[in-house]
């Protein structure tokens, strides 16, 4: 079952940016990973998948039209996208609550399950502003948790973290995955991240879609996915491949 | 619905935890105060022969609609549209489960929840001091229902302000341009005549239209035409804005 559906999904900036022609899918238990270089379009292909920006083309949601069906679709999605959109006279228990106030299932003892695996609990009162950048993101990671998704769209999440911080996320994605059979769409322009973390891997480049693999096939084939990368980048420029 | 509401309230929530409102509600507290002192201090000197009286929570009626409430209703939806737009917070709000459209009405519904609250605020601070000063309790029922019936106009200036918020490209500037079109506004509704009275703003004091002197139904019908007709173009207009932006 493809839980995200693209069809020539095209939003284009001023500046020529964007993403252009992106057919996707993302199916049922798929941990994927978007790959590509800074402004290829990844963050616009992902922002246009939570209808953030004006596109053009088909989104599709759990089999729903993203754009009639956008409530519904959301009560099961989470996403941190760009940095983490915190308030930050707000505390990060009132971060939490504030997103967590449309879901009438979460209680004060989720909240607090949320931002202990996220290792922020012991700052649960202490304002978000006053937040380094790492801790933030950890705060971004648990309002996306919070609601128990069955899909999760993840904007470069181990930004700002440290590398304990980046092996805790990228076992709690990975767990989330197993245990509960949540779907992850992930970006990241780290190949070695997207190797580590995800079963698929999407190449995304000057704001096209030009690859997608499986991590297991891509790494059959190439030494990392960093080889992977640029193997399919030069195919693409119609560079000689040795 | 359900999901309105309980956006509302949470908008609501964020707006009550600035301590701006609260200090703005005291200072304003403290003006009505001062405005009783002052008279009481002039009954004092002139040994009774200058004695202001009247109703305290009339007279601070007008401070209230024409000054504390815009200035409230300015930061408060700067606060929640331009701000948040800035800061990216904005974000936050639309990736919960609610279409832009919710978003927008949720956020507008809390500005006026808070507008009330500090109406109310100020009715019961003049009404402590009306009772403190011995001016007797008369008419405060009736003012009671002109500070209700006065909350009614601020939804088109809560839809002013979204509409400013809409286009600016920054609180501070949103925040300017609000003061200064409410001052032209109020410039209009003063000094240009008829015209002028076509301007929503001219009727931020709802209660005169309702209370008292009962004006002759083509009168009020037109009125009522001004006031909703400026709603539903400001906030449609401000819908169409945000709904085609890119966050």
């Amino acid at each position: 079952m493809n839980v995200i559906e693209t069809k020539n999904l095209t939003k284009l900036y001023k500046n020529g940016r964007g993403v252009r022609n992106l057919t996707l899918t993302v199916e049922k238990g798929d941990i994927l990973g978007l790959l590509g270089p800074n402004g290829s379009g990844k963050t616009t292909a992902m922002k246009a998948m939570l209808n953030l920006v004006r596109s053009e083309g088909e989104v599709r949601v759990f089999g729903l039209d993203l754009r009639e069906n956008f409530e519904q679709i959301m009560q099961r999605t989470g996403a941190l996208i760009e940095a983490p959109a915190l308030y930050k006279d707000l505390t990060a228990y009132q971060n939490v609550k504030m997103h967590a106030s449309l879901y009438p299932h979460i209680d004060k003892e989720r909240i607090e399950h949320i931002l202990d695996l996220v290792h922020i609990l012991p700052y649960k009162n202490d304002k978000a502003g006053k937040f380094s950048l790492g801790m933030k993101q950890r705060l971004g990671l648990a309002i996306a948790f919070i609601s128990d998704p069955e899909l999760i769209i993840l904007d470069e999440p181990v930004n700002g973290l440290d590398i304990e911080g980046v092996v805790e996320i990228r076992e709690i994605i990975q767990r989330l995955n197993k245990e509960r059979g949540v779907t992850f769409l992930i970006s990241s322009h780290m190949a070695s991240e997207i190797e580590k973390t995800c079963n698929k891997v999407a190449v995304i480049y000057e704001s096209e879609l030009i690859a997608k693999s499986t991590t297991e096939d891509a790494l059959r084939l190439h030494p990392s996915m960093e080889d992977y990368f640029l193997s399919v980048v030069k195919e693409k420029r119609g560079e000689i491949i040795i | 619905m359900r999901v309105l509401l309980l956006n509302t309230k949470s908008e609501f929530l964020k707006l009550l935890n600035k301590k701006k409102y609260l200090v703005i509600t005291i200072l304003s507290a403290l003006i009505s105060l001062m405005r009783l002192g002052g008279s009481m201090l002039i009954a004092k000197v002139s040994r009774g022969e200058l004695v202001i009286k009247g109703n305290l929570i009339a007279s601070m009626l007008s401070f209230v609609t024409d000054i504390l409430v815009p200035l409230v209703v300015f930061m408060a939806v700067t606060d929640l549209f331009a701000s948040e737009m800035q800061e990216d917070t904005f974000k936050a709000s639309l990736l919960r489960p609610l279409t832009r459209f919710k978003v927008i009405i949720s956020k507008c519904a809390g500005v006026w929840l808070l507008v009330c609250a500090v109406m109310l605020a100020m009715f019961c601070v003049c009404f402590i001091m009306q009772i403190i000063s011995g001016n007797g309790l008369g008419g405060t029922l009736h003012m009671l229902s002109a500070y209700i019936i006065d909350t009614i106009p601020v939804i088109a200036l809560i839809g002013l302000a979204l509409f400013i918020n809409s286009v600016s490209k920054s609180p501070t500037l949103a925040m300017l341009l609000c003061i200064v079109v409410y001052i032209f506004f109020k410039y209009l509704n003063l000094y240009v005549s008829p015209y002028g009275q076509m301007v929503f703003t001219a009727y931020s004091q709802w209660h005169k239209i309702w209370l008292g002197s009962t004006l002759p139904i083509g009168a009020l019908a037109s009125k009522l035409g001004i006031l909703f007709g400026s709603v539903l173009i400001l906030y449609t207009a401000s819908y169409i804005i945000i709904e085609n932006k890119d966050f």
